[in-house]
Order: C-alpha cells, then structure tokens, then sequence
C-alpha cells in the first residue's frame, strides 16, 4: 500500500491553543493517514488530545487554536500550503463527521428534513429539492430508518437517541464523502444501540469504500471495528499499529498501563484491575519530552528529550526513548493485580442484609392540561436478596429501571407497592436518620453531586456533623482516616471540588458515603463519568474498602464490564423487570435470556437485530414478554404470555425459550 | 398547534376574568365611592342618592356582575370628571400610544437584535464592549431626562423635529427614540447571551460541520433558537411600552392612554382607571398569547404531541 493512495495523509500536526497562562500544546507532531475503506481508531483519555486532532481535520478548532502541520494531504489536494481555509472547502463535502452527542447535535428547531437536504443542496446548488430529498429518504433506509418518508417531517425531539444518531450518520453521508470523522459516536448510547451503530458504520463502510476516523476511548468499540489504530496521551501518539499489534502486543508503556485498566472477560469480583498511577500532566508550557515520563515505570533521564517516533517490525510505530525489545525486556506492571479477600456469607438461609420484595414503582404523567392521566410503570414486581458482604449488580439499558430501584432502595423514594427491607426490617419503618447510617449512595457524576462551595474535609464531615458523632477533634481524625483509605492526599483537605479531578471527586464522595460506616453501599454509575484508568482506580477502591469495611454493595451500571469486574452476583434489568439473575460467572459464561446475550453481544449471526427496534411503551406495558418486539426467538406464546423469572440451569431467567 | 392555540385561548381568558376582579377590586378598595364622588361638601342625603344612583348599595358580587355585564356590551361607564362615555375616551387616544409603542419596539428590537448578534460572534471585542457600555447608560438614564436631552438637541439647537404634539409622523420621532433608548438594554442583552449560547451548542457545530456559510449558520441555525426569550420579553414590554409611556407621553405633551390614566387618577375618576386598566390588562394577557404562539411557530417543541 504506498502513502498517495491516502485519502487522508498528515504529518506533523500541532494544534496550540492560546490561554492566559501561556500556550497549551493540544496536540504535537500528529501523523497519520488513512485509506479508502479503513476505520483508523485514535484512542485515549481525556486530555489526551483526541478531539483536537479531529477538530483541526474538520477546520472546527475554536478561534484560539491554531493548527500547523508539516504536510496535509487529501486524495489529490495538496492542502498544506492553504492552512485553515484549504479544508473548510472540502469540509461537509469531501469531509463529514458525527458527533457524540445524538441529543443535542441536531438543531431543535428544524424538521429532520430540512437538515439533511440543506447541506447537499449547498455543496451541489444544481440539485433540486426533490432529487436531495430522495437521497435523504434512501439514506435514511440504509440507515436501518424503517418507513423514511414521514421522518423528514418530523423533530429530532421526536425520535429516540438511537434514531438520531442514524439520521446524524445518513446526514454525514448525503455528499458522498470520502472521509468520515466519529467523534464518540457510540459514547451516548446503551450498550445494544451502540453495537448497532457501529454494525451499520461498518456495513456502509464497505458499500462506500468509506474511510473513517474513529475517536473514542472504549477499547470495545476499538476492538469492534478499528483496522488500525493510533494510542494518543497528551497530545501525541505514542504508538500506531493494526489492531491485532496494538491490543495483541501493546509495545509502549502507556498502551501496556492503559489495556491494564480495561475490565476485560477475564476480571471478576476477587482480582484487581490494573493500575496506572498518577494524572495526565497540564500541557500549558509544557517541554518536549516524553509527555508520559512522570507516570512510566521506564523513565529516565533521556526522557526529557525530545522523543522520536521509531518504526518497529510492520510499520508498528512506538514514540518512546526505549525499543521495543528493551521495554519487552524490562517492563513490569506497576502492581501486579492482587486477589480480594472479601467474605461473603455462604448460609443462603440466613437474613439477606438488603432484600427487595415485590416492588412495583408508577409515575402519574398526564398529557395537556386536559388530557388524560396515564401511568409510567418504571418498576414492575422486583424481588431481589443481597447478602451481607455480598456485591450485587443490576446492569440495564437506560430506561430499564436501574435508577429508580436504587431511589426505592436508598429509602428515599417509597415505592407504589411492594417493599425493601433492611435486615429484616422494612426501611419505611427506619428513620431517616438511622437510615442514613444503615445505606449511603454514590452517584454517577461527581462534578454536579458535590456541593461545590464546601471543601472536601467539611463535605465528608458533614455527615458526622449532621449525626453529632464524636468531639470535633475525633472527627477531624476520622475524616483523615477516611481521606487516607480512599486515597486523597492530606493536602487536599482544603479543597473545593473545582480544584479537584474527576477521579478524586468520586474518591471524595465515597468517602463522605462511608464516613458514616454505612452497611450498605448502593452505587448509581459510579464510573460512568470518568476515564478508563481512573474508573479502574475507582474500582479498585471499592474492591479494597469492600474487604476493609465488610461492605454489602449494590453496583448499578450499563457497563458489563464493570458489573463483571465487580459483582458476586448479577441482575438483568429489562423495562422494569428482572429478567436474568444469578452468580456472574454463570451469567456471564452462559447467559440463559436472549436480552443478556443480546447486551453481551453473544447472539448468534443473523439473530441481532438490523433495524433501528421500538422499544415497548412505557405508559402501556405489553401484555407478553416485554422483550418479545426485539427478540430473535420470539414465537406466538411469547406475545401473550409473561414470562416470570424461573430456574434455568444455575441462574434463573424470565424466558418460555432460554438457551 | 391547533389544540395549542385552543389551550393558550381558554388560559388567557381564565386569566382576563381574574384580571376583571382585581380591576372591580381595586377601585372599591379605595374607600366609599359615593363619599369620594360627592365631595367634601355632599350632604348625607346626597352620598344616599349618589349611591342608589350608582348601585352602590348593592352587594358586591351583584354590582361586579352588572359592572361586567356592562364592560362585555361595551359599556365601560361614563367618566365622573368630564361625563364623557369611557371608551371613547379610551378608544381616541389608544392610536397615540399604540404607534408610540409599536415605533419604539420596532426601533428597539430592530437595532438591538442586529447588535446583539455581532456581540456575540465576538465577546469582548471593541463593538461588544460599546454596546455592553451604551446600554448599562440606557438604563442609568431616566427616559424623562433622555427626553429633555434629545428636546434640547434636535428641538432647540437644530430646530429639526416638533418638540410635542402629535400633528405629523416626525411629532413620534423623538418620543420613540426615548422608549426605544429605554427598551434596547433588555433586549440586547438577551438577544447578546442568547446567541453566546447557542453558538456553541452541538447543533451549531453540526451546522458548521455541514460546510455551511456563516451566514446561514448565524440566521437559520442560530438566531431561531436564540430570538426565543427575546420574543417572550418583547411582548411583555410591549405591554408595559402601552401602559407604562405616562413619563414619555407627558414630556413630549402626547395625549395618549398613560397621560389619561395619570390625570383620571388625580381627579380619583374611579371608571376612568377602572377602564385603563382593565384594558391594558386584556392586552395584556392577549400579547401573551400572541407570544405563546410566535414561540411555538419557532420551537417546534412546544406543541408537537411526543
């Protein structure tokens, strides 16, 4: 393959952003190409520079940033000469490019319609609106839209996030580019949505001979769909290879640390994930060393120095002072993962320490002032035991309920029927002060649920403050304990959160939750808002205060592979309902619903579903399995009778058909 | 949108009704009418009369019901100080102060949106400054003040515009200026933020991802999604330009709806203010309405069934 057959080739892009304090070098000595196609992957956290670089290939860097490079090439234009202009020629035309967030990228006050004719019709004025609107209604079919032609009438307020992201694709596609730039495109979406939008890029890919850069940091989509792919940490790649090099035999030390802290098929609930320690460095007035130097086992002194990029066997690229053989030789995984010791009861007679019993939930919601009332049925009967010690994971698509059941667990929000009781004891009947001390939550996003004009010693006294435990000097020494068990630096006491990481953040929150020594912990997303190494430090956390304090947990996450590498056992949450419970092992080696083998992709060819599926209403549950509209095994029963959740081999599954 | 429209009417009419109350309220509050309508030197048979002539020895709920009664056939009552019927009153000067208000909305709105928009393609550039500077001014200077200034400038020294009056359309030149000087600093600054914000929204990116000329992207993309709060607060404002104008009306000598309503209550000509404010209320409540529906005709949000 020789670099002019390239439908993009850069080299040397640098992107500096012009702040205050000095300039912030967002991305340095980028090179990459990408042919006709291909899907090229640029993985990496945030701050690592992802979206700069796409940005600069798109010409959508903001005023302060200037973007250089060495050589820009795409197809036949030589654009280095042209700077900034030279691409926003091509850009919408040649170029196209989706964004992460399906919700908000569509304009609210344009009918679908009207957004995807109007940029064709101003690259191509010699189109009429007819002939555009027919390639709008046939784009939106290839995206997997079923009935097309009413759609462009309607709002993207109108259509679910996954529809969105489809009209965004066909949207992107309307000029027949030749260049596709995702940026997140599957961050927002459920675990089944996503799996579907990177089938349907895929599918295009191949029907347009397509070439597409993909920006994300979930090393799932990565192995779903990259050819090759760049790892990039504060702002340079440090290392580019096909997919099998990079995920097969990571060579840089960053990519090695990084992969380690993915939870993969192999974590489980007593294993800790990798570690990588340390934050990424600020850029602003940054030097031209190796930016990873301060968090690298390898360092030394030469790193200081400006770093070349080295080619290894099979145009595997590595920019490190080492080669790849000696890092082979000499690298070591900072802490080489250890096993939990946590105790879980194994008397299944014995009180469960949280046990939920028949707990139904239903939102009054009533359309126009005088339109009739209906019910939004979020919870469905649940019945579930967590023992003491025991970690429990509810995992769901959005909508399924997860959250709501948290709210019924944490007391706070009593449910329509049904109850959950603590220890045998019904929690409405706990006061909500002794509640406080029996349950605490975590929540998802750290940076909205601490209050941000307290600093982080008086945010995780106030819980003793509030109960009057111990003199004011014990609880001063019991908030430096707990600070120190989660792994906030003393120095940080006088913090506000604003001064704070996303990782320390969440540490901070746990910490205010255990202040109390709750028995209970129920974590809503506790990961969700944070980068892959950090939610592995986070979870390792949780994994060591779990053994430290005989923790009972309740894990609530869309993220299979949190819930695998945290949980004993594992509830399937599905429009309400359990629909598949058991120990994650079981659960996960040989899922029994087709819902749970749809989440962990394990469908066999042809059943996963191709077209965008609606999801049953809410408002007016099915009188069948719920499941039944999306599900490949679906037969005439399945329509009218409601599973209930009954033993399947060692777990039990709501299904007439289990596998 | 048409059960929207529906919705919005029966809603502003709930509304005109309790606005009807308070109007019939806050005059009886006042004190005894008949008292006050005869004077210092009435005798009690007088005050008697006065009030059986009047129906004010009737219960309350029957003399509002027969007052409303009367309003809806269109009789507003007759003025106590000069005998003259009401609404016509109302009716001959309503022209003056409705151009008065349109003119100094139009100017408004058509000087500050432009405005606004340019400030935020560039915060805290030399022109967003300028404006952000003017129109902490327009609302540090009373409009009173604005209005003798701007007398004294073009009536005065260049001898240019009438300085009162309302006998040719130049007579609202400088009257509308004043309003539209008071008007411009709200509007400005909501059109200012409200485009700050959208432009960097993730649909103005897409927008611009498209390729896009700027252009479109400000007009069609942008300031629709923008303009939406301006449109509520025009026609508030709009409102208070109707009711609210008495300083600017009586500094240019304009006979309109805000130099009656300030002499009527002077004189406690009780069906006068009754009146005015019954009807500004109602224009009120129906640019409201009016506002409800220019935002649904942009924010296709608000009235599609989801």
């Amino acid at each position: 393959m020789n670099i002019s057959s390239s439908t993009l080739d850069v080299r040397d892009l640098n992107v500096t952003i012009h702040t205050p304090l000095g300039p912030l070098a967002a991305v340095r000595d980028v090179s990459l190409n990408v042919n006709a196609g291909e899907t090229l992957c640029i993985v990496g956290e945030s701050g690592s520079g992802k979206s700069m670089t796409s940005l600069a290939l798109m010409g959508l860097l903001p005023p302060a940033a200037t973007p250089k490079a060495t050589h820009l090439r795409f197809g036949d234009h030589d654009l280095t000469a042209g700077g900034r202009h030279a691409i926003e020629k091509l850009r919408g035309d040649r170029i196209a490019m989706i964004f992460q967030e399906p919700m908000t990228a569509l304009n609210p006050a344009w009918s679908i319609g009207e957004q995807m004719v109007e940029g064709l019709m101003h690259h191509k004025p010699s189109l009429s609106r007819a002939q555009a609107t027919a390639r709008a209604i046939e784009l939106l079919d290839a995206c997997g839209i079923a009935d097309p032609e009413p759609r462009l009438s309607q709002y993207p307020h109108q259509l679910s996030g996954g529809l969105r992201q489809r009209v965004m694709i066909a949207m992107a596609l309307m000029t027949e580019p030749d260049l596709l730039i995702a940026d997140e495109p599957t961050t927002a979406l459920d675990r089944t949505i996503s799996a579907q939008i990177l089938a349907l890029l895929k599918d295009l890919q191949k029907r347009l001979n397509l070439a597409i850069i993909l920006v994300t940091h979930d090393f799932d989509v990565v192995r779903d769909v990259a050819d090759r792919i760049c790892v990039v940490y504060a702002g340079q790649v440090v290392e580019s290879g096909t997919r099998a090099q990079v995920l097969g035999q990571p060579a840089h030390p960053y990519t090695r640390a990084l992969l380690s802290c993915v939870p993969n098929s192999d974590a489980d609930a007593n294993t800790r994930l990798g570690f990588l320690p340390g934050v990424v460095p600020s850029l602003i007035n940054s030097d031209d060393g190796c930016q990873f130097r301060a968090r690298c086992s390898l360092a030394h002194d030469g790193c200081a120095q400006p770093v070349p990029v080295s080619t290894e066997a099979d145009r595997q690229t590595i920019r490190c002072t080492l080669s790849m053989e000696d890092i082979n030789n000499r690298y070591r995984d900072p802490v080489p993962p250890a096993a939990v010791k946590a105790e879980v009861s194994d008397d299944t007679q014995a009180m469960p320490a949280l046990e939920v019993k028949g707990v139904v939930q239903t939102y009054e919601v009533r359309k126009g002032l005088f339109g009739t009332k209906g019910q939004v049925h979020a919870l469905r009967g649940i019945d579930l035991g967590v023992r003491k010690g025991e970690v429990l994971g509810l995992v769901g698509e959005s909508g399924s309920g997860k959250s709501t059941l948290a709210r019924a667990l944490l007391g706070v929000e009593a449910p329509a029927s049904g109850e959950v009781l603590i220890n045998g004891t019904p929690i409405s009947k706990v006061d909500r002060k002794r509640r406080a001390r029996l349950v605490q939550p975590v929540f998802q996003d750290p940076y909205s649920s601490l209050n941000p004009r307290r600093t982080v010693e008086e945010t995780i006294r106030l819980s003793l403050d509030i109960h009057e435990i111990g003199t004011p000097d014990e609880r001063r020494v019991d908030v430096k304990r707990m600070m120190d068990l989660c792994g906030l630096p003393a120095r940080t006491a006088a913090n506000f959160p604003a001064q704070m990481s996303g990782g320390q953040r969440q540490r901070v929150a746990i910490a205010s939750a255990l202040i109390l020594r709750p028995e209970i912990l129920i974590c809503d997303e506790p990961t969700s808002a944070l980068d892959v190494s950090v939610q592995a430090q986070i979870l390792n956390l949780l994994k060591d205060l779990r053994a430290e304090f005989q923790l009972t947990f309740v894990m609530i996450s869309h993220d299979l592979n949190v819930i695998r590498a945290m949980s004993d056992r594992v509830a399937v949450m599905y429009f309400g309902r359990i629909v598949e419970a058991g120990r994650g092992k079981d659960l996960f080696h040989a899922p029994k619903h087709p819902y749970t083998e749809l989440l962990l992709g394990k469908l066999g060819q042809g059943e996963e579903p191709r077209k965008a599926v609606d999801f049953p209403n809410p408002l007016k549950p099915p009188q069948g399995c719920s499941f039944a509209g999306r599900c490949p095994r679906a037969q005439a029963k399945c329509a009218i009778d409601d599973p209930r959740l009954t033993k399947a081999g060692p777990q039990s599954a709501a299904c007439h058909f289990p596998t | 949108m048409g059960a929207y429209f529906v919705r919005k009417l029966i809603e502003a009419a709930a509304v005109c009704v309790a606005v009807s109350i308070i109007a019939f309220l806050l005059v009886q509050s006042t004190g005894d009418l008949a008292v006050a309508m005869g004077g210092l030197d009435a005798s009690a048979e007088d005050t008697a009369r006065l009030r059986e002539v009047y129906g004010l020895d009737q219960s309350f709920v029957q003399q509002y019901l027969s007052w409303a009664g009367r309003v809806l056939h269109g009789d507003l009552g007759q003025s106590y100080f000069s005998q003259e019927d009401v609404l016509t009153l109302i009716l001959e000067r309503l022209p003056v102060t409705a151009t008065l208000s349109v003119a100094s909305l139009l100017l408004g709105l058509l000087i500050s949106i432009p405005a606004g928009v340019y400030c935020a393609m560039k915060p805290d550039g030399w022109f967003d400054r300028s404006c952000l500077g003017l129109s902490v001014l327009g609302q540090a200077m009373p409009s009173y003040w604005v209005g003798l200034l701007l007398i004294l400038l073009f009536g005065v020294t260049f001898r240019i515009l009438p300085i009162s009056g309302t006998q040719s359309a130049a007579s609202y030149v400088m009257p509308s200026l004043t309003l539209a000087w008071f008007v411009f600093p709200v509007f400005l600054r909501l059109s200012r933020a409200g485009m700050i914000d959208v432009l960097s929204s993730d649909y103005i990116r897409t927008a611009r991802a498209k390729g896009l000329s700027e252009r479109t992207v400000l007009f069609k993309h942008a300031l629709r999604n923008a303009i939406l709060p301006v449109v509520s607060v025009a026609t508030v404002q709009f409102g208070f330009l109707l009711g609210g104008s008495i300083v600017v009306e009586s500094v240019f000598s304009l006979n309109g709806i805000g130099l009656l309503a300030w002499s009527a209550i002077q004189r406690s000509d009780y069906p006068v203010v009754q009146a005015v404010v019954l009807i500004v209320a109602i224009i009120f409540v129906l640019l409201n309405v009016v506002s409800d529906l220019l935002n649904a005709a942009l924010d296709p949000r608000l009235t599609s069934e989801q």
